[in-house]
C-alpha cells in the first residue's frame, strides 16, 4: 500500500515541478544538494533510486545519454520493434516481475520459436538431423551429437560443479576460474570442439567460472517451480522453453518492449532523473561527495552510487582514488560485445535449397535465427547474432558497410538466400560510447582476485550494475545490484 | 542475540571489514523516518524499535519476493505475515521448492538465523535465491522485524 502511494506521490511531484520550471535550481554555478546521487540511469541505477526514495531519501539520477534504460533498449523506431538488449524475464526474476506488477506493465509470453538450423562447416552444408553422422563433423565420439553452435556451452555444462547460486564466489570453486580453453582441454575436448566453441566466445580470455555462474542461474530459472528438472542448452540468454500446459510461461517479455520498464521507473522518479549528464568526477575529499559533470553542473550528496559499467567508471576521476584489487577491477575488468542484425525474410529461400531456415556458419556470418511467424505476421523475422571475436570483427566496420558485407557473405555462402531477405537494423553494443559492450566478462583468475573485493563501498561510493551481481543473470542481475547498493546506503543513512 | 560472530561464509570477513565501515564517523543528514510499528504489541517481549527499524530497511532484500501486510503486490515467494513461529512451507497456493516441502520444522529464531545467513545451508536445493546476510546483527534485525509482521 505504502509503496504504491509513494510511487504515485513521486509521479504527482514530478508533474508539479514540470509545471513550475522556475523551481528548478540554476545549473552550473551552485552545486545541487541531495542525499544520494546515482550515476547511470539503467535498470540498476533506477532500481537503487526508487528503493532509496521509497525510504524518504532524496535522490538524483544522472544519465549520460538522452535515454534511460542502458542495455534495456527497445528499437521503437524500427519496423517490428526489435530488442537491442535485454528482453527475457524468467519465472524466478523476482525483482523484474515485482516492478512490472507495481508499475502496471503487462507481461506477455515470449514468442521466440527459432526454426530448425542447418550448419555450414568448412564450406559444407549439413542439415541438423544429419550432423551427428556427417563426415564434416570432426568432433570426438561423445561430442558428435552437439550442434556446432552449442559445443562450448554444452561441454562446459558437463563440467560445471556449481549447485547453489553463490557457489561461484566460494574459494572452493576458484580452481575453475581458469580460461575456457584450459577447462575444456583438461576436460578432454577435441581440437575441433575447441575450434567450434571459439566462435561463441574467446576461449582464451573468458573465465570458465563466470560462464558457470550464468549457466547455474539459467538452470535454476528453468527448474523454478517445476518438479521435473529440465536440461537447457542455449547459445544466448535463457534456455527454458514455454510449455503450453503451464500456467506461468517460462519466459516472458514486457508488452510494448523492454524499454517500457526503465521508462516507467524513471517516470516514477520524475524530474530527479537528469538526461545528458555525463559524470566527469566524483570528489569525496571533503565532508561529503561532489559529482561533477562534463557540462559543469555539480551535485553534492552524502552518498554516490556508481551504476555504470567499469568500462565507463574508468573515465571518471574518483578522489580519493581506488586502491588495491578494487582499482585493478575497475581498470581491467573485461567487456564483451554482441552485435545483432535484424530483418525480414521476403521469400522462404529454404524451399529452394532444401536446407533449414536458420543457420550457423564458421565463417564471417555466425548465427542466423529465422523465427516462426507471430500471429498476424506475414513474413518471418530473422536475427543475426555475432558474439566473441566475430562481433569484434564486424564492429570494425561502419554499420552500413557491415550490413553490405554481411549481405554479400550470406549470398556467397548460401546462394538461395541472395536477395530474399531485407535488413532493418544493426546494433553493436561495443559501439555504445557510454557502455562499450553488452556485458562484463571476467578474465581467467579475476573472480578469485577481485570479484568479492570490487563491490565493497569506497568511502561514500557504492557500486551497482550487472557486473556487481552476486546471484543473478540478465536484467535481474542489474536490479539485484541496485537493490544491494540501496540497502548498503540505507544502513549508513 | 549479541554474540560475537563465529561462523562466517566466504567473503564475509572482507565484507564485514569494509561494507559498513565508517557508520560512526559519517554525518547523517537523513532523519530516520521509520520507527517501530505502533500496533501488534501483544507479544510478551517488547521489540527493540531501533532493531525493528533497521530490519525494516534490510527487508528491501526480501520485498521483491515476499509480501506482508505493508508490502503488497504479486510476489513469487510466500507471504511473510506471521512467518515467525509458523510451520515451514505450510501456506496454500504458494510456490515452495520440493526441498522445502520435505522439511518439518517451525520458523524460530535459530532456524531463521541460519536461513538468513545462507538459505542453502539450512535447506540444500531451496529455490530461495538470497545472497545471505553475513553480519549477525543484520540477521537479528530482520528477525526482529519479521516478528512484527
Amino acid at each position: 500500500m505504502k509503496r504504491r502511494q509513494l510511487l504515485k506521490g513521486a509521479l504527482s511531484l514530478s508533474a508539479l515541478s514540470l509545471s513550475y520550471p522556475l523551481l528548478r535550481p540554476a545549473k552550473g554555478l551552485a552545486a545541487e544538494k541531495t542525499s544520494v546521487v546515482v550515476i547511470g540511469g539503467g535498470l540498476s541505477g533506477l532500481n537503487s533510486a526508487l528503493l532509496l526514495s521509497e525510504f524518504g531519501l532524496d535522490v538524483i539520477v544522472l544519465e549520460g545519454s538522452q535515454r534511460v534504460g542502458g542495455r534495456a533498449y527497445t528499437a521503437d523506431g524500427v519496423e517490428t520493434r526489435p530488442e537491442y538488449g535485454a528482453s527475457q524475464i524468467g519465472r524466478s526474476y523476482a525483482r523484474a516481475l515485482d516492478l512490472c506488477s507495481r508499475l502496471n506493465l503487462e507481461l506477455i509470453p515470449q514468442h521466440r520459436f527459432i526454426m530448425p538450423m542447418s550448419n555450414c562447416v568448412d564450406g559444407t552444408w549439413v542439415r541438423s538431423a544429419d550432423w551427428a553422422d556427417s563426415p564434416v563433423n570432426k568432433l570426438a565420439d561423445d561430442e558428435r551429437e552437439i550442434p556446432p553452435s552449442l559445443v562450448g556451452m554444452t561441454l562446459l555444462g558437463r563440467l560445471n560443479p556449481l549447485k547453489e547460486l553463490d557457489d561461484w564466489l566460494s574459494p572452493e570453486f576458484f580452481s575453475y576460474d581458469v580460461s575456457m580453453l584450459e577447462l575444456l582441454r583438461k576436460g578432454g575436448a577435441s581440437p575441433e570442439a575447441l575450434r567450434l566453441a571459439g566462435y561463441y566466445l574467446d576461449l582464451r580470455t573468458t573465465s570458465s567460472l563466470a560462464i558457470m555462474q550464468e549457466r547455474t542461474r539459467t538452470v535454476f530459472d528453468a527448474n523454478f517451480g517445476r518438479s521435473q528438472s529440465e536440461n537447457t542448452e542455449t547459445a544466448f540468454g535463457l534456455g527454458g522453453t514455454n510449455e503450453e500446459d503451464e500456467e506461468i510461461p517460462a519466459i516472458r517479455n514486457i508488452a510494448g518492449g523492454t524499454s517500457r520498464l526503465p521508462e516507467a521507473m524513471a517516470a516514477a522518479l520524475g524530474d530527479r532523473v537528469r538526461l545528458g549528464k555525463i559524470a566527469a568526477a566524483i570528489d569525496m575529499s571533503g565532508s561529503d561527495a561532489e559529482v561533477r559533470c562534463l557540462d559543469g553542473s555539480r551535485y553534492r550528496a552524502d552518498f554516490v552510487v556508481a551504476a555504470v559499467p567499469f568500462s565507463t567508471l574508468r573515465n571518471i576521476s574518483v578522489s580519493p582514488g581506488f586502491s588495491g584489487r578494487q582499482a585493478e577491477a575497475v581498470l581491467t575488468l573485461g567487456y564483451r560485445g554482441t552485435t545483432r542484425a535484424y530483418g525480414l525474410v521476403e521469400e522462404p529461400y529454404w524451399e529452394e535449397d532444401g536446407l533449414e531456415p536458420s543457420f550457423w556458419t564458421d565463417g564471417t556470418v555466425q548465427t542466423m535465427w529465422v523465427m516462426e511467424k507471430r500471429p498476424g505476421e506475414d513474413r518471418h523475422r530473422f536475427i543475426l547474432t555475432f558474439t566473441g571475436m566475430t562481433s569484434a570483427r564486424i564492429d570494425q566496420l561502419p554499420d552500413d558497410q557491415a550490413l553490405t558485407l554481411i549481405e554479400s557473405e550470406i549470398a556467397r555462402v548460401r546462394p538461395a538466400a541472395a536477395g530474399k531477405f531485407r535488413f532493418m537494423a544493426l546494433y553493436g553494443w561495443r559501439k555504445h560510447p557510454l557502455i562499450q559492450g553488452c556485458r562484463h566478462m571476467f578474465a581467467p583468475g579475476q573472480i578469485a582476485r577481485f570479484a568479492r573485493e570490487m563491490i565493497v563501498p569506497h568511502h561514500r561510493l557504492h557500486f551497482a550494475g550487472e557486473h556487481t551481481r552476486r546471484m543473478e543473470f540478465g536484467m535481474e542481475s542489474a536490479l539485484e545490484s541496485g537493490e544491494r547498493a540501496a540497502v548498503e546506503i540505507l544502513q549508513r543513512a | 542475540m549479541k554474540k560475537p560472530m563465529k561462523k562466517t561464509t566466504f567473503g564475509a570477513s572482507v565484507l564485514c571489514a569494509a561494507l559498513f565501515l565508517g557508520f560512526a564517523v559519517l554525518p547523517s543528514t537523513i532523519a530516520a523516518d521509520d520507527a517501530a510499528p505502533a500496533g501488534d504489541t501483544a507479544t510478551a517481549a517488547a521489540p527493540d524499535p531501533r532493531l525493528v527499524a533497521r530490519g525494516k530497511r534490510l527487508y528491501v532484500f526480501c520485498q521483491a519476493c515476499h509480501a506482508t501486510e505493508e508490502v503488497q503486490g504479486s510476489k513469487i515467494g510466500p507471504n511473510l505475515a506471521g512467518i515467525m513461529d509458523r510451520q515451514v512451507a505450510i501456506l496454500e497456493d504458494t510456490l515452495y521448492s520440493d526441498a522445502l516441502k520435505q522439511q518439518d520444522f517451525v520458523w524460530d529464531e535459530e532456524k531463521m538465523d541460519i536461513w538468513l545467513l545462507r538459505p542453502a545451508t539450512l535447506v540444500p536445493g531451496t529455490s530461495m535465491g538470497f545472497v545471505g546476510l553475513p553480519r549477525e546483527e543484520n540477521r537479528a534485525a530482520i528477525i526482529a522485524y519479521l516478528k512484527t509482521l
